[in-house]
């Protein structure tokens, strides 16, 4: 039998030179059509249906065509911007572990690779079979969209075409990133894996790190998350920025003026994707064939692999261990030798597993212990580093000509907590900040001691946050341990905190607020007190109330005596704080003209006061007010000796008076 | 022309090809055979540029395969384990290989229908393993291949089957001048349709000729020696030697007159030259390299 016959070209060959392969795109799109069919029903729940709903649902009923358009443009804009980013996060992995999944497995590579078209020419057509895929359903979604909103009478163009550039913008972003991470590895359920680990890597690390050194750093409680690792953490950055804003209309009874923000961040990460597929293509172009089925399939990547797993399960995992057992077995502060101890371990153990995983095999610690030993020394070299402070972040304060704000929080009897501007000021607590760090030493002598509660010690604590005219911050919070002699020695840091404390520029700042010092408008006031039931059933709260003509009184007097330095007295003197306080909270309310509240009136807020028999001006104007006529104001201690008896003997203490009438105050 | 120059390559520093050459003359069948581990199936996954070699020089045709799609297209490949898409009939992946290879021929794709008794419309998962084996024929001889890589081909076959597909080989390499290198273990079908044979071991191809000088190298004496002579005389260059009562059969690497004369000093009783076959040569060449049948006591 003779079965030759005449050859006959294909007429469906798309061979262009091992290029761009139409053949492998149509294939693409029948062959994983469950995937994009899912993508596409998702946004067209999301969009046309809901808007569907919306606009001719039950809800729509009665609702003005404005209030329709504008709650149709919140609800489309909210989809995109948040439902977009979710889309692009679960389907950006899953379209590129659906479409490189030949990369896997050795039979498939062997079928593809042995195919007449290059490797570039593979790459881009799976590549762009995905960008097809979610386009389509993006563009069938826009379009659908449009038309509901069309045949409602609420389309604008401009909320769909935003909607249109979150959506495809993080897919494009996601699917290429998740592209990339294909290209490294050949077992298809680390795609997923890499791409978890890498989008959240930055964030993670630089909080354990963060974390270790503020564990052995005197002062140091981590440097906040820089911009950086927020752009190295896309999916955070993006959830961040990507937002819907909106005015509230009090005449429509919803919100409107729906406009996004952060588009230009999308924009960034959609550029960004492209660039992800560039490299890609790149790394698609060395990978080799037999790699399919390796954990890592590019050399010097199998390297940062293992230290890479190994610095994670230290970081993490060893420092994790730490706190967990050390905790338990010492009390005292932290132990540099154990936290290095637990981190060596667990990077170890990470090391061997990294090496297991890409040799596939358990014998891997004959042959790879200078790699395990290399990266327990760097592992010690860093904790080194750190305990030896090299960066010089302990001793640093910064310049006052780089301050822009100093955000100052001090604990001690009462919580003290301003934002400060004032050079002279924030010189100030540069020298207190400067005079903690030079008794370091002693502080964390003290600390080791305050856990066998030593009597003659007390503490407290500061927090100073500078924020710097180039846009970061410097952080630092000091638990301080002195004792009742040392507030009163000149030459202490409790000391120079004490008498800090008690400047009017820093009381008005924490007592007063930037919105009420500047803008606001005393409304009233009222002050609380604890009265006792004469019958031994036990004790209930009252108030008196100030109208806006009293509590100005009120408010004038605490200022003069702001400015006289009555405030912040005894901060740091618990017992004086106790004889010398009054239990008896002032609290004044006000209104900030020009910002309105949610329910459309004028923003509301107060301020707590708590005073002492210092301050002789407020006890002048509350007596004023007619306010403690037949009534004595307690002081903490009046009150504590007052709760040692019995209910039984109380008696009639002090009546008050206030907008709503006098107020007796019993107490046993 | 295939020709592979000195090619290495190492996977994780094991040298699974250590300088292999070889040479398939054009419109010839090459039979590549050798032991597992040899490196056959690495050696023609480079020829089908699947591989990239370390070192060496593969070309086909005077070009290099190595992303050369327009060489590739006139390339089919029946790797030793066939890779379809999981939901694809036959028809399926009929449509995808025509969209690869500009060649593919629907005309010869519809003729080898009568051939191969495959449901079209059935997944290839389906199949019975010598089914999806005759699947692979089926597409990879519609794609009209000017070179012919096959790798334990008819492994799965029926040998009526088997018949079949050698003779569609065969009519392609008389009536096209297909070049054809094969891979197999299944040396008596090799012996009936290879002109050239390699053998390879551990990277390297040991020795490559046509059959004919294969078998004009290496000679199968059987020998009766006078009275008194029981062993065979050590000065005989002698790849093995058996005994079954006084017929002793040699083995040597020479031609048969010279092995004759060799003999003929001992003034032997009997003397008788028999051709060996491929498994034969294939058997005691490797032998050399100490790869023989071992007496194994269990």
């Amino acid at each position: 039998m003779n079965w030759e016959v005449p050859t006959m070209r294909s007429k469906t060959s798309s061979f262009k030179g091992g290029g761009f392969s139409r053949t492998l795109l149509g294939k693409n799109l029948t062959r994983f059509w469950p995937l994009w069919a899912v993508y596409t029903a998702a946004w067209l729940i999301m969009g046309p249906l809901m808007q569907l709903m919306l606009l001719s649902g039950a809800s729509a009923q009665g609702r003005t065509q404005q209030r329709l358009a504008a709650d149709a443009a919140g609800q489309l804009l909210n989809v995109g911007t948040k439902g977009g980013l979710w889309m692009g996060v679960i389907f950006g992995c899953l379209f590129a572990m659906a479409l490189f999944s030949y990369l896997c497995s050795p039979r498939a590579t062997g079928l593809m690779h042995a195919f007449p078209i290059r490797r570039e020419g593979l790459f881009v057509t799976n590549y762009l079979s995905g960008v097809a895929a979610f386009l389509g359903a993006d563009v069938l979604t826009l379009a659908l969209t449009a038309a509901v909103q069309g045949a409602a009478g609420v389309l604008v163009w401009k909320n769909l075409l935003i909607w249109f550039a979150c959506a495809a913008g993080m897919m494009l972003f996601f699917y290429s990133f998740a592209v990339f991470c294909a290209m490294f590895t050949g077992q298809l359920l680390a795609i997923p894996a890499f791409y978890v680990a890498l989008n959240g890597l930055a964030a993670g690390v630089n909080t354990l790190v963060q974390s270790f050194a503020s564990a052995f750093l005197y002062g140091y409680t981590g440097g906040g998350t820089p911009a950086w690792v927020r752009w190295l953490t896309p999916a955070w950055k993006l959830g961040r920025d990507v937002n819907t804003n909106s005015t509230w209309s009090s005449r429509l009874d919803t919100n409107i003026n729906y406009r996004v923000e952060g588009l230009e961040s999308v924009a960034v990460y959609a550029a960004a994707g492209l660039a992800f597929a560039a490299l890609a293509l790149l790394v698609c172009r060395v990978r080799r064939s037999e790699t399919a089925g390796d954990t890592v399939t590019v050399g010097w990547a199998g390297k940062l692999f293992r230290v890479g797993v190994s610095v994670c399960c230290a970081l993490s995992l060893g420092q994790g261990l730490y706190y967990l057992i050390w905790n338990q077995l010492s009390r005292g502060g932290n132990s540099l030798t154990g936290i290095l101890a637990c981190m060596v371990f667990l990077g170890l153990v990470g090391y061997f597993a990294a090496e297991m995983l890409l040799r596939k095999s358990f014998r891997v610690f004959r042959s790879s212990w200078k790699g395990a030993a290399a990266v327990t020394a760097a592992l010690l070299i860093f904790g080194a580093c750190v305990r030896a402070d090299v960066t010089g972040v302990v001793a640093r304060v910064p310049a006052a000509s780089d301050i822009r704000t100093l955000i100052v929080s001090v604990g001690g009897q009462n919580y003290c907590s301003a934002g400060i501007r004032d050079p002279e000021l924030i010189e100030k607590f540069r020298e207190v900040h400067r005079a903690v760090i030079g008794e370091r030493e002693t502080m964390q002598q003290r600390e080791k001691r305050s856990y066998a509660a030593d009597a003659d010690q007390q503490n407290s604590w500061i927090t100073l946050e500078y924020q710097l005219k180039n846009g970061s911050s410097v952080r630092r919070n000091y638990e301080i341990y002195y004792t009742p002699d040392e507030v009163k020695d000149a030459g202490t840091a409790i000391s120079k905190l004490a008498e800090l404390v008690t400047e009017p520029a820093f009381q008005r700042a924490n007592l007063l607020g930037t919105f009420l010092e500047q803008q606001g408008r005393i409304t009233g006031g009222e002050m609380s007190f604890t009265a006792y039931r004469p019958s031994g059933s036990g004790a209930y709260g009252d108030y008196a109330a100030f109208d806006a003509a009293a509590a100005q009184q009120l408010y004038d007097a605490l200022c003069a005596d702001i400015d006289q330095g009555h405030f912040g007295v005894n901060q740091f003197d618990q017992d004086r704080w106790d004889q010398e306080t009054y239990s008896n909270n002032l609290t004044l309310y006000y209104s900030i003209p020009g910002r309105e509240a949610d329910g459309g009136g004028k923003e509301m807020d107060s301020i707590n006061v708590e005073f002492s028999v210092r301050c002789t001006n407020l006890r002048a104007a509350l007596e004023k007010t007619g306010a403690l006529n037949g009534a004595v104001l307690e002081t903490y201690a009046q009150r504590d000796a007052w709760n040692g008896k019995a209910p039984a003997e109380a008696e009639t203490h002090a009546v008050i008076g206030g907008a709503d009438g006098p107020t007796e105050i019993l107490v046993d | 022309m295939i020709e592979v120059k000195n090619v290495v390559k190492r996977f994780d520093g094991f040298a699974a090809l250590d300088g292999a050459t070889l040479t398939v003359p054009k419109g010839g069948v090459y039979g590549l055979v050798g032991p597992n581990g040899a490196g056959k199936t690495t050696l023609l996954r480079h020829l089908t540029g699947i591989f990239r070699q370390d070192a060496g020089e593969i070309l086909i045709g005077g070009e290099p395969v190595w992303e050369n799609p327009a060489l590739k297209a006139r390339m089919a490949v029946i790797p030793d384990d066939w890779y379809y898409f999981l939901q694809a009939t036959t028809a399926d992946m009929m449509r995808f290989y025509r969209g690869f290879y500009p060649q593919f021929s629907m005309e010869r794709y519809n003729r080898l229908r009568e051939a191969f008794a495959i449901d079209e419309k059935k997944t290839i998962r389906r199949l019975s393993k010598g089914m999806q084996k005759q699947a692979a024929f089926w597409l990879t001889l519609s794609c009209m291949p000017d070179y012919l890589i096959l790798d334990e081909p008819v492994d799965g076959l029926d040998p009526v089957m088997r018949r079949q597909v050698w003779s569609l080989v065969m009519g392609d390499v008389a009536e096209r001048g297909t070049t054809v290198l094969v891979s197999s273990h299944n040396l008596r079908e090799l012996e009936d349709v290879c002109d050239h044979v390699g053998i390879m071991d551990r990277g390297k191809v040991l020795l490559e000729r046509s059959l004919a000088q294969l078998q004009d190298n290496m000679v199968k004496l059987q020998v009766v020696f006078p009275d008194g002579v029981t062993e065979v005389p050590p000065e005989l260059p002698v790849l093995h030697a058996s005994r079954i009562g006084r017929i002793h059969t040699l083995i040597m690497r020479m031609g048969a007159r010279e092995a004759e004369r060799l003999v003929a000093q001992y003034s032997p009783l009997l003397v008788d030259a028999v051709p060996l076959t491929l498994e034969e040569i294939f058997i005691y060449e490797l032998g050399g390299a100490d790869y023989a049948v071992k007496d194994i006591v269990l």
